[in-house]
C-alpha cells in the first residue's frame, strides 16, 4: 500500500487464542494488516491458518484476545454487542462459504433483511433489493425461496445482501469454496464486478488461485500469522 | 445396546441437563398432583372408615337406627335372646365440641361392664379410669389427644357443649389415643351409658347395639333373623358396610377431583412428547449417522425410550415425594370440604397408601413412554438420507397435517357423541370421556390452527415496523409441529382453566341467585356445634324456639328439622318444615308443576317435596312414589314437587312438619328462621338473642347477609382445591413453552447467528424469541378460550348434572376471558426470556461457517 492510499481496514498486533481441551491454542499471532480503500485483497493460506478468524474479528462476529482493529479509523475495541451489530449491519457486508440464507424468506426478502433490520422503509428497501438482484442477474428469482436456487444463485443472492446497506467494506469467506468451477468463475465475476462498480473495499479469504489472480493484492497467512504483509 | 445408552443417551441427558431437568419437573408435577389428590381423598376417606372400624371394635354386627334418631333401649332384650348372640354392647354416640376451642370430638356412651368384650382402652399411667366417677358422677374418660389439647388430667373438669349448652364434666381418666380412642384422629371421649343418656336428654334411647356372634358362620343367618324380628326403623349391618355407604356418597366428589388432577398429568404428557420430538429433531444427524452405520430401528427406539425412561423414573420418583408433601396440605382441604358437605372427618397427617403410590409411579412412567413412542416412531420412519437434512421430520409431519385435521375432527365428533350418552351407574364415565376427547381433538387441530393464523399474521406483520414479528412468525411456522405441541399443552391448560372456572362461576352465580331467592327472612338461628359438619343435626333447645316465638320484634317464625335417612340405599336428609311458612319464606322454587297443588298435597302429608339432585340421581319424576323409613315402618309418599336446592348433592326430602311429628313423635327443630317486624333492626335483635342465650346455649345467629356470605364462603372453600390444580396444570404447560423455546433457540442457532452476522442487534434477537413465545401464548389463549367454553358446557350440562344432579345456569364471566387473553401471552412471553437471553448470548462465530 502506498502512502497515498487511504487505509480502510487497519489491524495491529492482533492475537486470538482459543482454549482447546483446557490448553490455549493460538489462532492468530501478532497480525498486522492494512487494506486500502477501494482495493480488492485476498487472504490465502492452508485450512486452519487463521483466515476465517481474521475475517470474523474484522467483521465483528468474533473478538480478539488482544490487539486492535479499526475500520475507517474507528477503533473496534470497547464496542458492545449492539454496536458491533450496527457495524456488521452498516459498515461491512459479509459473504459466507455456505451462503447462509434465511430458509423462510424469499430471495428478495433475504437481500432486504439487513436493511429491514435497520428499520428502513419497506417499500424503498424492497425496491433496492430488486435492483441489486438485477445487478447480480437474479431479477427473475425475486419471489423464489432459497431451496429453489442453485448454489451459484444462492451465493449471488448473498452478494446482493452484502451490498444492501451500502457498506464500504465487503468481507467474503471462501465465497466460491462450495461451488463447482464454472459456477465459481461466474460468481467471482459478479462479485468483483459489483464491488468495483460500487467502489467497495473487498477482503476475501480464499484457496482459489483464480480469484487471487484477479485481485489487487494477495496476503499469505500461515499458522495464524501473516507472511508477507 | 448398552454402549448406545452409555455413550449416547446418558451423555445427552447430562449435556442437556437444563432441558432434562425441566422435563423431569413436568413429569414430577403431573405425578405429584395426581398422587396428592388421590392420597388426600384416601386420607379423608380412610379417616372416616377407620373411625367406624375402631369404634365398632370387635363387633360382628351392629344394630342401628336408620334415621339417626335412635331407638328404645328395650330392643336390647329382643336382641340378647336371639340364637347365636354371644355378647352385646349398647351404645349412644354424639359429636360435641369442647367449650374452650369448639373443636369436635367423638363421645360414646357405653355400658362399662359389657364394653370390655368389644373395645379395649389403654389407660395412661397415673390416670387410670375412676369407675366410680364414671358411674355416679357423669365422669368422662378422654383420649390423651383431647386431654393434652385441653390441658386437663384425671380429677379435673372439662367444659363440653352438649345440645347447645356448656356442661362441666369430671375427667374420670385419660387413655392412649389407640384402638377406639384413635377415632376422629384421636379426638375421643367415653362415658357411662346412663350418664350420657341423661346428658344428651335421651334417656331410654340407644344409637346402636354392637353384637358379637358365637360362630362367624352364623352372621348372615343372625343378621337376617334380627332384621325380621326388629322394627322397621332399625337396621342390622356389618360394620364394614357403614363405611361403604359413605364412600358411595363421596364417590362423585372423589372422581371429579381425581379427573381434574388427571388433566394435569395429561398436560405433562404433552411436555414429554414435545421433549422427545424436539430431541429427535435436534439429533436427526446423529440418529442418521447411527442408522447409516447399522443401528437398527429397534435399537434406536430402545435407546431413545431408555432416555425417556430415565426422565420418567426420576420425574415420577420426585413426583411421588412432592405428591406426599402436597397431600399434607390437600388432605386438610379435602377433609374440610367433606366435613362441610358430607360427614365429619378429622385427619391427622397423610395416610400413605402403597397402591396409590404405585399407581402414580406407573402412570408417570407408562404415560411418559406412551407419549414418547409416536415421536420416536416418526423419527425412525424418516429414510436415512433424509435424516441428514434439516426439517425432514418437520416436513414429514407437515405432509400428515390433513390427516391430523380429519382425525382431530373425528375425535371432536366422538366427544360430542359421548356427551349425549347417559351415565354408567352413578358415574358420568362417558362425560369424562367426552371432556378428554374434546381436549385431545382440540390439541390435534392445533397445527392447523397455527397455520391458519400464521398466513394472515405474516401478511399483517409486513406492515408492522421492524422485521422481528415476521421472523418470529417464520420461526413458528417452520417448526409448526413442535410449536403446536407446546401451544397445544398450553391450550389444554388454558381450556381447563376456562372450563373449570366457567363451570364454577356459573355454579356460583346460580347459587347466588338461589340464595337471594330462598333466603329472605332476617335472622337464622341454629346450634353452633351443628356448623361443624353437614352430618351434625342436634336440635335447638325447645325453650329457645318457644321464647323467640313470643318476642314482639319477631313477626314470623319458620323452622327446619333435618334427620339423615337411607333412601334407595344411600343417605339423604329428610327435612321437616311448615310447608306454607317455608313457601312464604321463599325457600321453595319448583322445577315445574302447579305450585298451589304441589304445596297443598305436601301440606296434607300425602306427599313430600324432593330436591333436584335427589330426583335426578334416583330417577324420580314428579308424581312418582318415594319410600321413606319411619319409626312405624317404611311409608310411601308421592313426590309432589321437585325444587331447586344446592345444599347437598346427596339430596333433600322435605316433609310437612305435622306429618313428621305424627310419624317420628319429635317436634324438635335444628334451624329457626325469623322474619322481623322491622328488618332494619336485625343486628340489634341478633345481639339480643346472643345476649339472652349466649351464656347457656351455644347458638349461631346469622343475619340475612351474613348467612348468604357464609354459604358463598363455603362454596368457595369447596372449590379452592380446584384452583390449585388449575394453577399446577398451567405451570406444567409453561414449562413446556420454556423447553420448546429453548430447543428452538438451540436448533435455530444458525439462523439466529446469521441474523446477528448481518447486523441484528441483541435487542432484535431477543424480540424475535419473545415474540415467538408471545405468539404461542396468544394462539394457546385463543384456542384455550374456545375449547374451554366447550369444556365448560360439558362440565355444566353433562358431568356436573350426572355426578351431582344440579341445574346450573350457564354464564360466562368476560373478565376471566379477557384476563386469560392478556395474562397467558404475557406469561408465555416471560417464559421466553430465558431462551431469549441464551439466544443473545451465543457467539456468532462458528454458527455461520458450517452447513
Amino acid at each position: 500500500m502506498s502512502h497515498l492510499e487511504v487505509p480502510v481496514i487497519e489491524v495491529s498486533g492482533l492475537y486470538k487464542t482459543y482454549a482447546h481441551g483446557g490448553r490455549p491454542v493460538a489462532a492468530l499471532r501478532d497480525v498486522h494488516l492494512s487494506v486500502a480503500k477501494g482495493s480488492c485483497t485476498a487472504l490465502m493460506g492452508s485450512s486452519g491458518c487463521g483466515k476465517s478468524t481474521l475475517l470474523n474479528i474484522i467483521g465483528g462476529i468474533d473478538t480478539p484476545s488482544s490487539g486492535t482493529v479499526s475500520i475507517h479509523g474507528r477503533e473496534r475495541k470497547g464496542r458492545n454487542e449492539s454496536e458491533l451489530a450496527l457495524l456488521r449491519r452498516r459498515e461491512v457486508g459479509l459473504i459466507f462459504q455456505f451462503f447462509n440464507l434465511m430458509p423462510t424468506m424469499s430471495v428478495q426478502e433475504n437481500v432486504a433483511l439487513p436493511a429491514l433490520l435497520d428499520a428502513r422503509p419497506s417499500g424503498f428497501v424492497m425496491e433496492r433489493a430488486a435492483w441489486l438482484l438485477k445487478e447480480v442477474g437474479l431479477d427473475h428469482r425475486l419471489d423464489h425461496m432459497p431451496h429453489e436456487l442453485s448454489g451459484g444463485e444462492m451465493q449471488r443472492t448473498a452478494i446482493a445482501r452484502a451490498l444492501i446497506n451500502e457498506p464500504s467494506v465487503i468481507l467474503a469467506d471462501e465465497p466460491t469454496g462450495n461451488l463447482d468451477s464454472s459456477t465459481a468463475a461466474h460468481v467471482l465475476e459478479v462479485l468483483l464486478d459489483v464491488v468495483r462498480r460500487n467502489e467497495r473495499t473487498l477482503l476475501v479469504a480464499t484457496h482459489s488461485h483464480e480469484l487471487a489472480s484477479r485481485v489487487d493484492r494477495v496476503v499469505h497467512m500461515k499458522d495464524g500469522a501473516i507472511l508477507d504483509a | 445396546m448398552r454402549e448406545l445408552i452409555r455413550f449416547v443417551s446418558l451423555r445427552h441427558l447430562v449435556r442437556d441437563r437444563w432441558r432434562t431437568l425441566l422435563s423431569m419437573v413436568g413429569v414430577a408435577l403431573g405425578v405429584a398432583v395426581l398422587v396428592a389428590i388421590r392420597l388426600a381423598n384416601h386420607t379423608a376417606f380412610e379417616a372416616f372408615r377407620s373411625s367406624v372400624d375402631v369404634v365398632a371394635g370387635s363387633a360382628d354386627l351392629q344394630i342401628l337406627s336408620v334415621d339417626g334418631q335412635g331407638f328404645p333401649d328395650g330392643l336390647v332384650r329382643q336382641v340378647r335372646t336371639a340364637r347365636g348372640v354371644r355378647s352385646f354392647a349398647p351404645v349412644i354416640e354424639t359429636v360435641p365440641v369442647t367449650a374452650s376451642d369448639e373443636r369436635p370430638f367423638l363421645l360414646l356412651g357405653v355400658d362399662v361392664f359389657s364394653e370390655r368384650s368389644f373395645r379395649r382402652y389403654t389407660e395412661l399411667a397415673d390416670q387410670e379410669i375412676d369407675l366410680a366417677s364414671m358411674l355416679t358422677n357423669e365422669g368422662i374418660v378422654l383420649s390423651a389427644t383431647v386431654a393434652e389439647a385441653e390441658g386437663v388430667k384425671r380429677g379435673d373438669t372439662i367444659g363440653v357443649v352438649i345440645r347447645g349448652r356448656v356442661r362441666q364434666l369430671a375427667v374420670a381418666g385419660v387413655v392412649e389415643p389407640e384402638g377406639p380412642a384413635s377415632a376422629m384422629g384421636g379426638r375421643f371421649g367415653v362415658m357411662d351409658l346412663g350418664g350420657a343418656q341423661r346428658l344428651l336428654e335421651r334417656s331410654g334411647t340407644l344409637d346402636r347395639i354392637d353384637l358379637s356372634v358365637e360362630d362367624a358362620s352364623l352372621i348372615p343367618e343372625l343378621q337376617e333373623a334380627l332384621q325380621e324380628r326388629l322394627p322397621a326403623n332399625v337396621e342390622v349391618v356389618r360394620p364394614a358396610s357403614r363405611g361403604e355407604q359413605t364412600e358411595k356418597m363421596l364417590r362423585a366428589f372423589d372422581l371429579n377431583l381425581t379427573a381434574l388432577a388427571g388433566i394435569a398429568l395429561f398436560v405433562s404428557m404433552f411436555l414429554i412428547y414435545n421433549t422427545v420430538l424436539t430431541d429427535v429433531l435436534r439429533r436427526r444427524k446423529e440418529i442418521g449417522t447411527l442408522r447409516s452405520v447399522g443401528a437398527t430401528p429397534v435399537q434406536l427406539m430402545a435407546m431413545l425410550l431408555a432416555e425417556v425412561s430415565v426422565l420418567a423414573v426420576v420425574g415420577s420418583t420426585f413426583g411421588l415425594a412432592l405428591g406426599i408433601v402436597l397431600a399434607e396440605a390437600a388432605a386438610e382441604q379435602v377433609a374440610a370440604t367433606v366435613t362441610a358437605l358430607y360427614v365429619l372427618v378429622a385427619v391427622e397427617g397423610v395416610r400413605l397408601d402403597a397402591p396409590i403410590l404405585l399407581q402414580g409411579a406407573i402412570f408417570g412412567f407408562v404415560l411418559s413412554l406412551l407419549a414418547a413412542v409416536p415421536a420416536v416412531r416418526e423419527a425412525l420412519q424418516v429414510p436415512v438420507r433424509e435424516t441428514m437434512h434439516t426439517m425432514a421430520l418437520e416436513q414429514r409431519l407437515a405432509r400428515r397435517r390433513s390427516r391430523m385435521i380429519v382425525a382431530g375432527c373425528v375425535v371432536l365428533v366422538l366427544s360430542g357423541a359421548a356427551s349425549l350418552a347417559p351415565p354408567l351407574g352413578d358415574t358420568p364415565v362417558l362425560g369424562f370421556g367426552s371432556a378428554m376427547l374434546l381436549l385431545v381433538g382440540s390439541a390435534m387441530l392445533m397445527p392447523a390452527f397455527l397455520r391458519l393464523v400464521a398466513g394472515p399474521l405474516r401478511k399483517a406483520a409486513t406492515r408492522w415496523p421492524g422485521v422481528e414479528p415476521r421472523l418470529a412468525i417464520d420461526m413458528m411456522t417452520t417448526s409448526l409441529h413442535r410449536s403446536a405441541v407446546a401451544g397445544g399443552a398450553l391450550m389444554v391448560a388454558v381450556a381447563m382453566l376456562i372450563g373449570v372456572d366457567t363451570m364454577v362461576g356459573s355454579f356460583r352465580s346460580t347459587v347466588e341467585v338461589w340464595v337471594r331467592q330462598t333466603i329472605r327472612f332476617d335472622l337464622f338461628v341454629s346450634l353452633r356445634s351443628n356448623a361443624i359438619s353437614a352430618s351434625s343435626q342436634t336440635p335447638v333447645p325447645a325453650e329457645v324456639l318457644q321464647e323467640l316465638r313470643a318476642w314482639p320484634a319477631v313477626r314470623t317464625v319458620d323452622t327446619f328439622r333435618g334427620i339423615r335417612i337411607p333412601v334407595n340405599g344411600s343417605t339423604t336428609t329428610l327435612g321437616n318444615v311448615d310447608i306454607l311458612a317455608a313457601d312464604r319464606a321463599g325457600r321453595l322454587v319448583f322445577l315445574d308443576g302447579d305450585r298451589r297443588q304441589i304445596l297443598s298435597e305436601a301440606e296434607s302429608g300425602e306427599g313430600v317435596l324432593v330436591s333436584e339432585p335427589f330426583a335426578l340421581r334416583r330417577g324420580i319424576g314428579r308424581g312418582d312414589r318415594v319410600s321413606i323409613p319411619t319409626p312405624e315402618g317404611v311409608r310411601s309418599y308421592r313426590a309432589s314437587g321437585i325444587f331447586y336446592d344446592y345444599t347437598s348433592d346427596a339430596g333433600l326430602v322435605l316433609m310437612h312438619r305435622g306429618e313428621f311429628i305424627r310419624q317420628w313423635k319429635d317436634s324438635s327443630v335444628t334451624n329457626i328462621a325469623l322474619e322481623l317486624v322491622d328488618p332494619s333492626l336485625a343486628p340489634q335483635v341478633q345481639e339480643q338473642i346472643e345476649r339472652r342465650f349466649g351464656s347457656t346455649v351455644g347458638l349461631l345467629v346469622h343475619t340475612n347477609s351474613s348467612l348468604r356470605a357464609h354459604i358463598l364462603d363455603l362454596f368457595d372453600q369447596t372449590f379452592a382445591i380446584t384452583y390449585a390444580l388449575e394453577l399446577i396444570a398451567a405451570l406444567i404447560a409453561i414449562t413446556g413453552v420454556v423447553t420448546t423455546l429453548l430447543s428452538m433457540v438451540t436448533e435455530r442457532q444458525r439462523e439466529l447467528g446469521l441474523l446477528k452476522a448481518v447486523g441484528a442487534v441483541p435487542g432484535q434477537i431477543r424480540r424475535i424469541v419473545l415474540y415467538h413465545g408471545a405468539l404461542l401464548g396468544v394462539v394457546a389463549a385463543v384456542g384455550g378460550v374456545v375449547t374451554g367454553l366447550a369444556l365448560s358446557t360439558i362440565l355444566v350440562y353433562v358431568i356436573n348434572r350426572q355426578s351431582f344432579g344440579w341445574s346450573i345456569q350457564f354464564s360466562v364471566d368476560p373478565t376471566i376471558l379477557v384476563a386469560v387473553l392478556l395474562v397467558i401471552p404475557t406469561v408465555s412471553l416471560l417464559s421466553a426470556l430465558w431462551p431469549a437471553s441464551i439466544a443473545v448470548g451465543r457467539p456468532v462465530a462458528g454458527t455461520v461457517h458450517y452447513e
